[in-house]
């Protein structure tokens, strides 16, 4: 699915990853974890194809094609989502008519049919409820005067909609409360189908715990400087990131 | 119940401080303007020719023009043959060192607080004087010629450094700019001038204390501050006349300069008479302040605190001519009783990467308008320029005035402008909080005053800091009633 | 501009009717303070310039056809060519049109150069009406003013709406140029004691020169709102003063312009709180794409004794290319202590965050851009009423992104 191999990126002049490899598997669910500062978000982002993400050296493939050669609708047509650490306030944007378009617009790239709107509101009103989200939020625009909580659960229900074939889910723990977590890790667990893949980049193992990683990789300073199961989550939160200097004197 | 308002003005009548005369015998020349008197003030100073040809151009020029009718304000005609436009106190020779210097004058600006002598010393502040149309004296010259700093009064600039001031005089205030500069231009009697040399810190703050006291007399000084690259300095300015009926005239101009990488600050304390509580008297105050961040990454910020005149007409601006440089104004003006001011900055972003900020705090009370006018350009070329401004306006009285005309333009797809304006009345939820915790309602309103300026006096350098809180506080007296 | 003088405003052509002596005062204001220049603070931003270089004819205009049929049921009036043709058969119920009373037109004062096009549409009008709404309309009222592609001369209509005390109505003025001239309309609208009026204003012209001078007067109680879509044209000033002349009035002013190269819009709003107890609330917003140059100015006047007034004005603008330009000037004129009074301006660009967010998303970048400028420019729009209305401008504007 996910092909990531010895990559380097720049923003402005200052390197972030040193050369970063990583793999996933279709249905596959990997965690990325690393202290403030680490590269994680970076990762994020270089997927996504945000400007000033400059690609130095190394390869990320999807599928088998060149993320870096693409526009970043066009890596979202192919399938990639990132639910953002901090979604974008789009003022005058409805929501519905937002989640619409973009979907539409995918489809259109894939060359598949327009989805009809019974349809999608369907399935977006499944969505939403399921996040205990209200449904007025569609009439609302994009994020604005959501509170933190909300735009987190805003991003999966866009993911749900979206249906990617891998999601890179950005810090979406953050700033979440106990009952928020698990609804937005049951609108995650709902979406594994044993073909699409998540790469879920986060600080704390409090979200892991609801499910159940493949791998968890640990980043640090631009690189994976050590990946194992879930017990590698527990040994970060028990021992905490410091446990990594002694990882790489050793 | 209005008891808040009545109280406020209880509070706020209080004689103007500065307001006596001092008795010392002057040398005048007759009242006036022509070619002659120029050449008189000139042939006074022993100044180059070129210097005298630069005053009658801006003279001609002057006679050309007339003067600006666009500002917010009630501007009675006034009758320029009937200034004097030289006076100086009487001393046989330039004083050599301070204690040449007529003890009268030294008197003077002892009760002023300003620190001329011993107590200069103390506060570690370079001091120039200027009286009426002299300077009669600068303080710290030996500690700061160690430092390479020239910071001496104009006439002696026009002596012994001719060829910085011929360089950078009218460079940033061109004697065509406006009516009131091109006036200056023409009779300007004295002034500050500072000169930062390369990678100089300036070893201590710098400050003219200006001074109107003959009468009939207008004041028409002149800075020059030229920071060269890697520079930096701050410059502190006071300025106070006595209480007089009639209306002087008050038309300075102020040139700052700052190569690469320099920054100067200016701080001004602005208390001239502000004239009674009827409207009669006081400072007719036009002043053109310019700062020109010439060269990439220099830095200038205004900050001034305007308590007095009886008119202002006021805007000190930065051209941002280098990347990445950097303006900024803070300014506090009260208008009380029948003042007028009509006062606020330009930011000219003509450079790449240029930031600029803006804060504007004004306080209008009994009947007295308060205007703040201010312009924000980004040219074609400025690039990812930004600027942010609030302007915000305290209104104690029914009878007075609040204003904002900001002009905001941009021909730039890629600057940003924010600005934010807001009116408002001191509270009596505020007032009566305040009071419910056991302060007077002149203590209440100084806190509340205090608190609706902090952002720009925690700008200003601390003794001038206090002193602006002061002025503040004794300019309010009796605006609640 | 004495050649402007000359050619827009010969004496010896005033018409001879029964308002001639009102011409001939207004053409002498003319004559005496001249036309406006860019040192005319009112007119620092908009040159009329363009008005000397052209050459206009004389005589009037040709009739332009049926404006364009709305997506709802209304009543139209029709000013065909810049004057009514016709005056209707039938009128909606409530709504009643006369020609002025030249009473009406003796004491107005448009004061020195600023007021100037007002000048030369009070001496040179073709037609004077009032339209009086007497109760509250069933359906909208559209006023169509329509200039046939071979437009080249110069019209000034000149309307007075009163709405009567109590009456309600939507107001919808359909405008719509294809032609090089100079359309100079005065329009006074006054609001009884608690009438509301939804006054809607949609505009898009050509190579015409479009002056407009439109003043509302609010009583008690009585509630002005405005939506504007600005779809611009090669040279657009449009002057809109509410004034809230009695307790509990409301002004509102909502607008939204999308200018593009070659054109250039000025709108001036003010609002003056005539006595307290008034609110007042403007959102305006300038989108300057190609060359085209934007224009606002956006005053709030709150007089002496006003008391327990409120005002807000918001603006912001977008440049979406280099070589376009906006101007604002967002100014508050307060004499009143008790009140309320802010605003904020900003000029910025889309967000680059969004635009990356939406495309993360899936839409290509044109559409993303196209979503971003329909979200900033709709906002104004959407407080219009009725539905039917709201929707229909925001479909007019979502064609021309």
């Amino acid at each position: 699915m996910l092909k990531i191999n010895n990559l380097h990126v720049v923003i402005g002049d200052e390197e972030i990853l040193k050369g970063l490899d990583l793999e996933i598997g279709p249905g596959e669910l990997h965690a990325i974890m690393g202290p403030n500062g680490s590269g994680k978000s970076t990762l994020g982002y270089a997927l996504a194809g945000r400007d000033g993400y400059e690609v130095t050296d190394g390869s990320m493939e999807f599928e088998g094609e060149d993320l870096a050669e693409m526009e970043p609708e066009e890596r979202a047509a192919a399938g990639l989502f990132l639910a953002f650490q901090y979604p974008v306030e789009i003022p005058g944007v409805n929501n519905a008519y937002f989640l619409r378009s973009a979907l539409n617009a995918q489809r259109k790239a894939r060359g598949e049919e327009e989805v009809d709107s019974m349809n999608f509101l369907k399935t977006v009103r499944a969505s939403l409820k399921s996040l205990k989200m209200d449904e007025a939020l569609l009439k609302r625009a994009v994020n604005e005067g959501f509170s933190g909580g909300e735009k987190k659960r805003n991003e999966i229900v866009q993911m749900a909609v979206l249906q990617p074939k891998l999601a890179v889910l950005d810090e979406t723990d953050s700033g979440l409360d106990i009952d928020a977590l698990k609804l937005v890790a049951e609108g995650i667990n709902a979406q594994r189908d044993g073909k699409r893949s998540f790469l879920v980049i986060t600080h704390y193992q409090r979200l892991l715990d609801y499910l159940t990683p493949d791998r968890v990789h640990v980043l640090s300073d631009g690189r994976i400087v050590e990946s194992g199961g879930e017990e590698l989550a527990e040994r970060l939160e028990a021992e905490g990131y410091a446990f990594l200097e002694e990882t790489s004197e050793a | 119940m209005n008891q808040t308002a009545q109280q406020v003005e209880k509070v706020i009548q209080q004689r103007y401080k500065a307001g006596f005369y001092t008795d010392i015998e002057s040398d005048r020349m007759r009242a006036g303007l022509d070619e002659e008197v120029i050449a008189m003030i000139s042939a006074k100073k022993d100044e180059p020719e070129w210097l005298l040809e630069w005053r009658l151009k801006a003279f001609h020029h002057w006679q050309t023009m007339v003067g600006p009718n666009w500002a917010h304000l009630n501007l009675p005609p006034i009758d320029f043959q009937k200034i004097h436009y030289y006076s100086a106190p009487k001393q046989k020779d330039r004083p050599k060192s301070l204690d040449e210097v007529d003890p009268k004058l030294l008197e003077t600006f002892d009760k002023l607080g300003v620190p001329l002598h011993e107590r200069a010393r103390l506060a570690g502040v370079a001091v120039d004087a200027v009286f009426d149309s002299v300077s009669v004296g600068t303080t710290f010259q030996k500690e700061l010629k160690e430092a390479g700093v020239i910071f001496c009064s104009f006439s002696e600039a026009v002596q012994d450094h001719p060829d910085l001031v011929r360089e950078y005089l009218g460079s940033v205030v061109p004697y065509t700019d406006n009516y009131f500069a091109a006036l200056n231009s023409a009779v300007f009697s004295d002034g500050s001038f500072v000169y930062i040399p390369r990678d100089t810190r300036c070893p201590m703050e710098l400050s003219t204390y200006f001074r109107i006291n003959a009468r009939d007399t207008g004041q028409f000084e002149r800075t020059l501050i030229v920071a060269e690259p890697g520079s930096h300095v701050s410059y502190l300015e006071g300025c106070t006349a006595p209480m007089r009926d009639e209306n002087q005239l008050h038309a300075a101009v102020v040139e700052l300069v700052a190569l690469k990488k320099a920054q100067i600050k200016y701080s001004t304390v602005q208390n001239w008479y502000p004239g009674d509580e009827n409207g009669k008297g006081g400072i007719y105050n036009f002043v053109t302040k310019r700062g020109d961040c010439r060269e990439d990454d220099s830095r200038i910020s205004w900050t001034q605190v305007e308590t007095g005149s009886a008119i202002t007409w006021k805007y000190p601006s930065c051209v941002l001519r280098g990347d990445r440089s950097a303006g900024e104004f803070y300014s506090v003006a009260l208008t009380h009783n029948h003042q007028q001011a009509d006062t606020g900055t330009k930011m000219i972003h003509l450079g790449k990467n240029t930031t600029s900020k803006v804060i504007s705090k004004g306080i209008s009370a009994g009947k007295s308008n308060n205007s703040y006018r201010g312009l924000v350009r980004m040219a074609r070329r400025a690039d990812n320029a930004r600027n942010y401004t609030q302007c915000d306006s305290l209104l104690i009285g029914k009878t007075c005035g609040a204003h904002t005309f900001p002009y905001i333009e941009s021909s730039n797809a890629s600057a940003k402008i924010e600005h934010e304006a807001t009116t408002s009345r001191i509270g009596e939820d505020q007032l009566f909080y305040c009071r419910a915790r056991g302060l007077d309602e002149e203590d209440a309103v100084a806190m509340i005053v205090d608190g609706f300026c902090k952002e720009v006096f925690k700008e200003l350098p601390m003794e001038f800091a206090v002193e602006a809180k002061a002025l503040l506080e004794i300019s309010l007296e009796g605006a609640v009633g | 501009m004495s050649a402007l003088l000359e050619q827009l405003a010969p004496e010896a052509a005033l018409a001879e009717d029964r308002y001639a002596d009102i011409r001939r005062r207004a053409h002498q204001r003319l004559m005496q303070h001249g036309f406006p220049d860019l040192k005319t603070e009112a007119w620092k931003y908009t040159s009329l310039r363009l008005l000397e270089k052209r050459e206009l004819g004389s005589g009037q205009g040709e009739s332009a056809g049926a404006p364009e049929a709305l997506p709802f049921a209304a009543d139209v009036i029709h000013f065909d060519g810049g004057v009514l043709r016709n005056p209707p058969a039938e009128l909606p119920t409530g709504v009643r049109l006369e020609p002025l009373d030249p009473a009406e037109l003796v004491n107005v004062d448009y004061g020195d150069r600023a007021g100037a096009m007002a000048w030369l549409n009070l001496a040179r009008f073709e037609q004077a009406w009032r339209l009086v709404i007497e109760s509250t309309l069933e359906r909208p009222l559209v006023l169509a003013l329509t200039m046939p592609a071979g437009f080249a001369t110069a019209v000034h209509p000149r309307l007075r709406i009163d709405v009567a005390t109590g009456a309600e109505a939507v107001l919808i003025e359909q405008q719509h140029d294809e032609g090089a001239g100079l359309v100079n309309i005065v329009e006074d609208i006054e609001l009884q004691r608690g009438a509301r009026l939804r006054h809607v204003i949609h505009r898009r012209n050509a190579e015409s020169i479009w002056v407009q001078r439109t003043r509302v007067s609010v009583s008690a109680d009585a509630d002005y709102r405005c939506h504007a879509l600005e779809l611009a044209g090669r040279l657009v000033r449009q002057d809109l003063a509410v004034h809230l002349l009695e307790q509990g009035a409301n002004g509102e002013i909502d607008g939204v312009a999308f200018i593009d190269s070659g054109q250039h819009v000025d709108w001036h709003t003010a609002i003056d709180h005539e006595v307290g107890h008034t609110t007042s609330r403007e959102a305006f917003r300038i989108m300057a794409d190609g060359s085209g140059v934007g224009v606002f100015n956006g005053r709030i006047h709150i007089q002496r004794g006003a008391d327990d007034s409120h005002s807000d004005l918001n603006t912001a603008n977008l440049l979406l290319s280099d070589k376009a330009r906006i101007n604002i000037k967002p100014e508050l004129e307060i004499y009143a202590e008790e009140v309320t009074a802010s605003h904020g301006a900003t000029i910025g660009q889309l967000e680059d965050s969004a635009l990356f967010y939406l495309r993360t998303r899936g839409l290509p970048t044109e559409d993303a851009m196209a979503l971003l400028k329909f979200g900033f420019a709709a906002a104004p729009l959407e407080t219009a009423e009725p539905e039917v209305v709201r929707n229909w401008l925001i479909e007019e504007l979502q064609a021309v992104l």
